[in-house]
């Protein structure tokens, strides 16, 4: 299962599923299923669960000021995201994969059932933090990974979730660095494009500027990636007319594969 | 000189658009122009990253303005840019403490739970809390020009309709229904709700083992009253930005993907009636060939390059390397050419993609000579 937070829905689209937009799970490939984790629908779902009279539970979600509590209660929306996963694992689920939001929001995510586990000290939501923190900080059950770009900022970023994340106790595999240029120039290369001159072809002198263009490129690349701690994967730039999509995700999964 | 056109008679200038395409870089780049024309310049941004001082490199940057040292960069006398980062959370406590008719009262406030919820991550507050803080500094006058760096949207409406979506949550009507179950006991069926929105409310507190109820009530109770304050200030925040003293700026990538929310994007402010001032795209791809055909050029390069000595294997590299690059330059083009054609007559201004990807003053500096070509 691949399940996403915040209702983005970007892996429905990135799987090219049909139909309107949900938060039931969807199959996109064989022994793959996608969810768009809604913290409404959760919510409903965990009530249904708890409450004797049944039916009434999913009108009342329905309504604006339900949505309300689902929007402010703190930590609601993180411990039922974290929930789901957890019911994902205790049904059919071998594996979840979760996109998790932007790095800040996503380690505040994590680190939702400590802070439950210390305000609550009895009762049933004792219970739910002690039983999601055993799965989270499991080195054989959890791992989290790092994605970055080979640019400045993001690679910043990620230094500043990994020292973060070092302050919680949920294990870290390691970094991934995504949309990496491939080495095409080989040493020596520079010095021989150095014959061409200003008399010599325009598409030659093209060609010159251009690769100039890529090796600076892929050096300040390689500068920036020696900054990424733990490093597991580096992942080559797929360049296409459309956004990401099934093809680009199967041909990076294969990558992965042989590693 | 189209830069130039864009700025013209504005005293705030918001940019907007899709995450990871140098927004920060462009507001600063934008900033540092204006700076150069001998205006009195204030950058803001709100992103918790922490962006813009990477960006300027400030070490340290708190909610105060903070001055950019830009000597040696040719700037005139008169032109300063100072940055700020945004703490939303900050900025509403402050206004709270403002709005409230006594320091109990705001201290109340302060240490609800919900309003900390409310202030800290409610989809809204930071860019909410944005407005308000350049309404403040805008109100103060210190400066000829405030560049605003918003959040990564998908969509306009989440920046515009922030404040009254915080607004709605502070009013308060969705959560009173929650607390008064039998207010309305003629209506069956509010009735119903109220009865069972009680005993899901305890399944909740049950769940999250925190006090809801409790809390609600004490944060509707403590902003009693101090509502009609924050609706004034928000609809004059809304006054300024809809002026014609206000333009939005459009920062895209030439990518698909943050193109098609570029275009998205303005069509939600023609929509909204906000003034609109032209969009900038990043990171083009330098078109080599200097508008010279692609047809055949990695072949005529590949003949090229070895007519002039560089050995076979070599030029094929080269070749193959320009035919990729100036694929992708071609791609930028037509983007490019459908969003100018989608926004004309306001500019369009390109800034292309830089060797050195590090985003210091330096970028900052490089990517504003570019805005003012």
């Amino acid at each position: 299962m691949i399940a996403e937070t915040g209702g983005q829905e970007r892996m429905i689209r990135l799987f090219e599923l049909a139909g309107p937009a949900g938060s039931e799970p969807r199959p996109a490939a064989p022994n793959l299923e996608v969810l768009s984790i809604d913290p409404r629908h959760a919510l409903q779902s965990e009530l249904q669960a708890q409450l004797p009279i049944g039916g009434i539970a999913g009108r009342l979600v329905d309504t604006r000021a339900v949505a309300a509590v689902a929007q402010t209660a703190p930590a609601l929306r993180e411990l039922l995201a974290l929930s789901t996963i957890r019911n994902l694992l205790a049904g059919h689920h071998d594996t979840v994969v979760l996109d998790a939001p932007a790095t800040g929001h996503a380690i505040g995510m994590l680190e939702v059932p400590r802070t439950l586990q210390r305000i609550a000290r009895v009762g049933p939501v004792r219970q739910r933090a002690e039983s999601l923190v055993r799965l989270l900080e499991d080195d054989r059950q959890t791992a989290v990974v790092l994605v970055s770009t080979p640019e400045d900022l993001a690679v910043s970023e990620t230094l500043d979730a990994w020292e973060r994340l070092a302050t919680t106790h949920v294990p870290c595999a390691g970094t991934i660095a995504n949309g990496v240029l491939e080495p095409l120039f080989e040493a020596g290369d520079e010095a021989a494009l150095a014959v061409v001159g200003d008399g010599d072809g325009p598409a030659a002198r093209a060609a010159v500027a251009a690769a100039h263009a890529r090796m600076a490129q892929t050096a300040a690349e390689r500068e920036l990636l020696r900054r990424l701690p733990s490093p597991l994967a580096e992942l080559p730039l797929i360049q296409g007319d459309l956004p990401p999509g099934r093809a680009e995700a199967a041909e990076l999964a294969g990558l992965l594969e042989g590693l | 000189m189209s830069l130039e056109a864009v700025l013209q008679g504005k005293r705030i200038v918001v940019c907007a658009g899709a995450g990871g395409v140098g927004k920060t870089t462009c507001a600063a780049a934008i900033g540092m122009a204006a700076a150069g024309r001998s205006m009195r310049v204030l950058v803001m941004t709100i992103d918790p990253a922490r962006r813009l001082a990477g960006a300027l490199g400030l070490p340290d940057i708190g909610d105060e303005p903070h001055r950019v040292d830009l000597t040696g960069r040719g700037m005139p006398a008169a032109g300063r840019l100072d940055a700020l980062m945004l703490d939303a959370k900050g900025t509403f406590d402050r206004l709270v403490r403002e709005h409230a008719p006594t320091t109990e009262r705001a201290e109340r406030i302060l240490r609800n739970p919900i309003y900390r919820q409310v202030s800290g991550a409610v989809a809204g507050s930071q860019e909410y809390m944005a407005m308000e803080r350049l309404w403040e500094l805008h109100a103060e006058g210190g400066y000829d020009l405030i560049v605003l760096d918003t959040p990564p949207a998908r969509n306009a409406l989440d920046f515009l309709d922030a404040p009254g979506r915080v607004m709605r949550f502070i009013e308060g009507r969705a959560l009173r229904l929650l607390l008064r179950p039998g207010l309305r006991a003629g209506r069956l069926g509010l009735r119903v709700l109220g009865s069972g929105t009680q005993v899901m409310m305890s399944a909740v507190e049950r769940l999250t083992g925190l006090t809801l109820l409790e809390d609600v009530s004490e944060f509707l109770g403590a902003f009693d009253g101090m509502y009609e304050g924050f609706r004034d200030r928000a609809e004059r925040v809304g006054e300024l930005l809809a002026s014609e003293r206000t333009t939005f700026v459009l920062i895209t990538s030439a990518e698909p993907e943050p193109i098609g929310e570029a275009e998205a994007f303005w069509q939600a402010l023609v929509e909204h009636g906000m003034p609109f001032g032209g969009a900038v795209v990043n990171k083009v791809h330098p078109d080599h060939l200097q508008g010279r055909g692609r047809r055949g050029v990695r072949s005529r390069a590949q003949r090229q390059l070895v007519d002039a000595g560089v050995p076979e294997a070599v030029a094929t590299r080269a070749a193959a390397n320009l035919d990729g690059l100036q694929a992708l330059a071609s791609r930028d083009r037509t983007a490019i050419e459908r969003l100018e054609r989608l926004i004309a007559p306001q500019p369009l201004l390109c800034v292309p993609r830089l060797d050195h990807d590090v985003d210091d003053l330096d970028a900052v500096s490089a990517v504003s000579r570019h805005l003012e070509r």
